[in-house]
This record gives C-alpha cells, structure tokens and sequence, in this order.
C-alpha cells in the first residue's frame, strides 16, 4: 500500500518536470525603463531583468530595457522612453523616478492607459503611491543609514562619524541622519563631518580632512562614507592617522578595491542596493501580474541594504565575477 | 519498515534526477526545497513555482532537489527528516516550510550548524526567520490576511460581518478572524466571530444551517467570510437558503474553483489568497541569488499573502488557475 502510494507520488512528480517545459501562446510585454547598458550600475541591474526574463520568455513574453544614450538630459530622456514603451504597445511598465517633475506626467500616462507599473531604483513607495504603481522595488538612503549606525553599534562601535562629502544632498544628508538615529537607539553617537565642495573628488584632500579628524577626536572609532570612492580615501586615513587598532570603517557602496579591502579585513563592511534584485524582482512581479493576477503585498521592497562584511565578501566576489554585483 | 526507507531514498534520489537533467555545468549549488506532495492542491502550485525558478538556477549552474512528504501524517517529524536528509546529501542551502517548529526547530539548526543557510517558507512568519538567523520569511501571515479582507468589506460599504471559524482555537484562524474585526472597526464596521461546534467541521450541511440560522437571527448582518474555501461554499448556500442572495456579501480565506466561479458571477464578493507559486518561485529564486552571489534582500518577511481576488481580477487569476498557478 505505501508502496503503491509512493509510485504514483513519483509518476505525478515526473509529469510536473515534463510539462514545465510548455510554453503558453501568448505573455507579457514588459518594458523595462533602466540607464545605460555600459554603466557598471545599470548592467548589473540589467542582469536581473534578463534572468527574470527567462521565465517570461518560457511564457511567450518579452523583456525590452528602454535606457538613454547618455545622462545629459535624464528626466526629460527617461519621460520620452517611458511614452516610448506606451506607444510600442507594452502591457507592463517598470521604471525608476529619477526626476519626478519631468517624468510623472509620463508615468500617470501609464496608470491612465491601464498598464501595470512599478517604480524601481528611485523614489520610494511615496512615488509608487502618487503615482498609481503596484510597488517600488529599490534602496532608501536613510534606511540603509540606519542600518550602518545599527551595525557599527553591534560590533562595537558607539561613537561615529559621517564623512559627507556633498553637503546638502538630500539623498546624503538622508543617510547621516539614518547612520545616526541608528547608532544612537543602541546608545551610540555619532556626527557629521561636511567637507567643502572643493575636495569633492579630491581623494588626497579627502584623506587629509578624516586623518585630521581622527586625531582631533581620539573617542571616534567608526567612519562611514557615502561613497565608494570616499571609502578609499578614509582608509588610508585611518591607516596615516594611526589608527587602524581603534577606527573601523563602513560605507555605502562597494567595488573590486573596497571588496579586497574587506577580505583583507581593513574595512568592516560596505552597503549595497543590490541592482541586480531591483531588476529581476520588478520583471517577476509584473509578468505575474499580468499573466495570473498574482501580486506581492508587501509594498516597499527594499532590495537594500545588503551588508557586505567578512561574512559573505566571497559569495559577494562571486556575484561580482558573474556579473550581479 | 526497511522497504519503505529504502524505497523513501529511491524515491528522492529520482526526484534529483529529474532536476538535474538537462544541467550542463558539472559543478554548481544544490538548493534543496522541502515541501507538501505533488499531488495536494495548494502544493502542486508551490512546486509550479519552484519548476518556473529552476530556469534561473540552472542559468546560474545550479539544480534544484524537492524533497517531498509521503503524506501528512507526521509532518513535523517528516519534514525534520527531509531536512537532515538534505544535510546529509550535501546541499548548499535549504529551504523548507517551518511547520512545526517544536519539531523542526533543531533540524534548522543543525543545517546552520553544517554550514548552509536556511530559507523560511510558507509556514513560519518573519519573526520565527530572525529567530532561527534563516535567510528570510517567505509566505503569509494570517493577521494581515484578515487586517486585508477587514479593510475590503469596510471600504465596500459592509457594517456587520460574521466571521465563520470552523476550526475555533486554532490560532491561526483566530489570527484571521481578529484581523477581519481589526480591519473593518478602521471604517466604523464591526465584525463577530461565528464559532462553529467542532462536530460540524467537515460537514457542508451544518455548517450551511449554521450560518442560515445566524443570518436569520440578525438581518443586520451584511457580510460573511469564511477560514477555508470548502466553509465558503456552505456558506453560499447557507446565504441563499436564508434568502439573503445579493444582500449578505461573501468572502473567504482561500479558494477553489466554485468559489472563483462565483466570484465571475458576482455572487461572492472575493477571496484572499496566499498565492503559493509565489512562494515557491520566489523561495528558491532568493535560496539561489543568496547562496551564490551573497545577495540578500533588506525587507523581510515578503509576504505572498494576502492577494485579494474579486471582480477586477477575476479573469487573470482563472487564466492562473488553468495554467496551474493559483
């Protein structure tokens, strides 16, 4: 009896396998709305549509990413690929609100024509819901700054300091205030070191001012920077402030350097958006939506913070050698 | 007692095989999902979800291992089984439902203690993923399930809902119907639990009689919803028997075919699904990205459920349904 029960479990198991292979006539449209193929950001963005886009193939469906020839002109260019899509006929529409006064009349053009759509990347569930969109997949800079503060904190570092090199930015000032609420719930502090606009970009200017403030503020054992490149520079000024033992280092962003520096152990962690979930988590819920009316309710899908840490730097190089991080 | 092992094993390592056909690369990530049978309803659309991934994973040079429960009568114990047979087999990561975690709990850990990570599914909650350090929780919860449908009937005009609990005391059913109350009282509606006597679970007839008798009782009430599928088809008989056809708005926890039927009629208002494709598709599409790429999302839990189907939906999820999505 048990015997025969388990056979015929098998034999239903192995049809399931065979017909997964069947394709349906007819799948989703899906317009992507994405930058430049060739940015480093973009492509691995990119990768995750294009995985996500196997399954919309198996089904019938398409997968087109619409991005600008170059970012001279982001708003207005992203409006017109976003009326690009409509016109070609898409049945679900994914694209990031890079520049909402030039491209919200596009979106609601979307919502107004009947086509699904989900803002990804840039925005926020505040433009998802202004807008009429199922969902927002992507970061939240003050969020992710919480997250450092509530690292640094786990790991022992209670007084911090946030290297802001463009004062003003919201998107930054977002982040120092969310390393701080962070930092400071877990009985830490933390605060802002704005440098001038004249060191931006400045890698030699920008070691100097955290060497000296490492010296000046012998209490201070955590940095985060805002960016990779910043996180480069606070390294080796750590390292000439002579303060490797007491300061850790996190940040936002990463690449191959910041990468090695983990694995070599001179930088605690670095914070990702992880691009590649924006793309493939966008594609999968809108093909679902419109083949089956599936839907995700969970709104606001942070697709970051990802912490990269001693932990799981290997995965992480991994994905970088295939092209996902 | 021997036999059954042994076929058991046979039994897995064909399912194995049945994944790894058509695999090019030789060396890849093994990603070994636990799960209900094939032939259970709600889970042969949990392991569409997981087939649909397998594309993705075999892209990325990896397979995919469904270790599947014989049958239900020991779950906890079986599907702690399964994960230590996916231990033993050497997987890169496991993903399994956490439905007894009296149980389970220990084979979690013991998969951690191996060094593969863990992804919740289906059964677990955000709260018990934190707890074991899994990747995440991918699933429904109950509460917001009912907090959904509460909101739904308050903003479609209901005022006095019956919640028909078949199964009282089960906490997950309570959990639904305190969501129900919670989310209609937001527009000024109330909601009252019906409990049923545990003599009538399983019988449509008293059931049906039971909710006629209530309705009758109070023609006050406007709205009713059910835990199950099976109770909203004796419930749409009980609204008709008691003549309240157009008058008493019908919902339910889950569904099946009559009740997506009634839903393209009109006759039921709509109906909350946890939409288990998605489970199983996103469940092993994040098992995969994490293992390999150490990619791993900030929001946890991503709930599945609840995912309302009424008449706005209706056609795209029938579509779903005959395609062995939903």
């Amino acid at each position: 009896m048990k015997y025969t029960k388990i056979l015929t479990a098998l034999a239903t198991v192995s049809a399931i396998a065979l017909s997964a292979g069947a394709a349906m006539a007819e799948g989703a449209k899906i317009f992507v709305i994405g930058g430049k193929a060739d940015d480093s950001f973009w492509s691995i963005v990119k990768r995750g549509a294009d995985d996500a886009g196997k399954l919309v193939a198996e089904q019938g469906g398409s997968v087109t990413w619409l991005g600008p020839q170059n970012y001279d002109n982001l708003g207005p260019d992203a409006a017109n690929l976003i009326r690009t899509a409509i016109s070609q006929g898409a049945t679900a529409i994914v694209g990031p609100n890079w520049v909402p006064e030039a491209m919200d009349e596009a979106f609601k053009a979307v919502v107004d024509a009947g086509i699904p759509l989900v803002i990804y990347n840039a925005g926020g569930i505040d433009a998802a819901d202004r807008l009429g969109a199922m969902n927002y997949v992507g970061s939240d800079d003050y969020l992710a700054g919480v997250a450092a503060g509530e690292y640094f904190a786990k790991h022992g570092q209670t007084k911090l300091v946030c290297v802001n090199t463009l004062p003003g930015a919201a998107n930054l000032e977002a982040q120092c205030k969310g390393l701080n609420d962070g930092v400071t719930k877990n009985g830490g502090t933390s605060e802002q070191l704005p440098l001038p606009s004249t060191s931006f970009g400045d890698a030699t200017a920008v070691t100097q001012a955290v060497a000296a403030y490492l010296q000046q503020h012998a209490d201070v054992t955590g940095v985060y920077t805002i960016g990779n490149m910043d996180a480069v520079s606070a390294n080796a000024a750590i390292a000439q402030a002579g303060a490797t033992d007491r300061v850790k280092l996190g940040g936002m962003n990463m690449d191959q350097t910041i990468l090695d520096n983990i694995k070599a152990g001179t930088q605690m962690f670095a914070m990702d958006q992880e691009g590649y979930y924006q793309g493939f988590l966008a594609v999968t819920i809108l093909n679902n939506y419109v083949n089956y009316g599936l839907s995700v309710p969970t709104r606001q899908i942070l697709t970051g913070p990802g912490i990269v840490d001693a932990s799981n730097v290997d995965a992480t190089l991994a994905g970088v050698a295939a092209g996902v991080r | 007692m021997t036999i059954s092992k042994r076929v058991l094993r046979a039994a897995l390592t064909t399912v194995a095989l049945t994944f790894a056909a058509g695999t090019v690369m030789a060396e890849g990530t093994t990603i070994a999902v636990v799960g209900g049978k094939a032939d259970d309803p709600f889970f042969a659309k949990v392991k569409k979800g997981i087939d649909d991934a397998t594309l993705v994973v075999k892209a990325h040079g990896g397979t995919v291992n469904y270790l599947m429960l014989q049958n239900y009568d020991n779950i906890g114990g079986d599907a702690a089984n399964l994960i230590r047979t996916a231990i033993s087999q050497g997987a890169s990561v496991i993903a399994a439902p956490n439905w007894v975690p009296d149980t389970m709990d220990e084979a979690y850990k013991a998969a951690q203690a191996a060094g593969i990570p863990v992804m919740l599914y289906n059964a677990g909650g955000g709260d018990k993923a934190k707890e074991l350090g899994a990747i995440n929780y991918i699933g429904n919860e109950e509460y917001p399930a009912g907090l959904a449908g509460g909101e739904y009937f308050g903003t479609h005009g209901q005022k006095n809902v019956i919640c028909v609990n078949t199964v009282p005391g089960a906490q997950n059913l309570e959990d639904r119907c305190k969501g129900i109350s919670d989310g209609i009282t937001k527009t000024g509606g109330v909601s009252t639990q019906l409990p049923l006597p545990a003599s009538s679970f399983g019988d449509p007839t008293a059931v049906a009689e039971a909710i006629k008798a209530t309705l009758l009782k109070d023609p006050t009430i406007d709205g009713v919803v059910t835990v199950s599928a099976g109770d909203a088809n004796s419930a749409a008989t009980g609204i008709e028997q008691a003549g309240s056809t157009g008058k008493v708005a019908l919902a339910s926890f889950d569904m099946d075919g009559a009740g997506l039927d009634r839903i393209k009629a009109g006759t039921q208002l709509y109906a909350i699904d946890q939409q288990p494709w998605l489970q199983g598709f996103l469940a092993v599409t994040m098992s995969d990205a994490y293992v390999n790429y150490g990619l791993d999302l900030a929001t946890t839990p991503v709930l599945t459920g609840p995912g309302i189907v009424d008449a706005s939906n209706i056609d795209a999820t029938l579509a779903g349904s005959a395609a062995g999505y939903r």
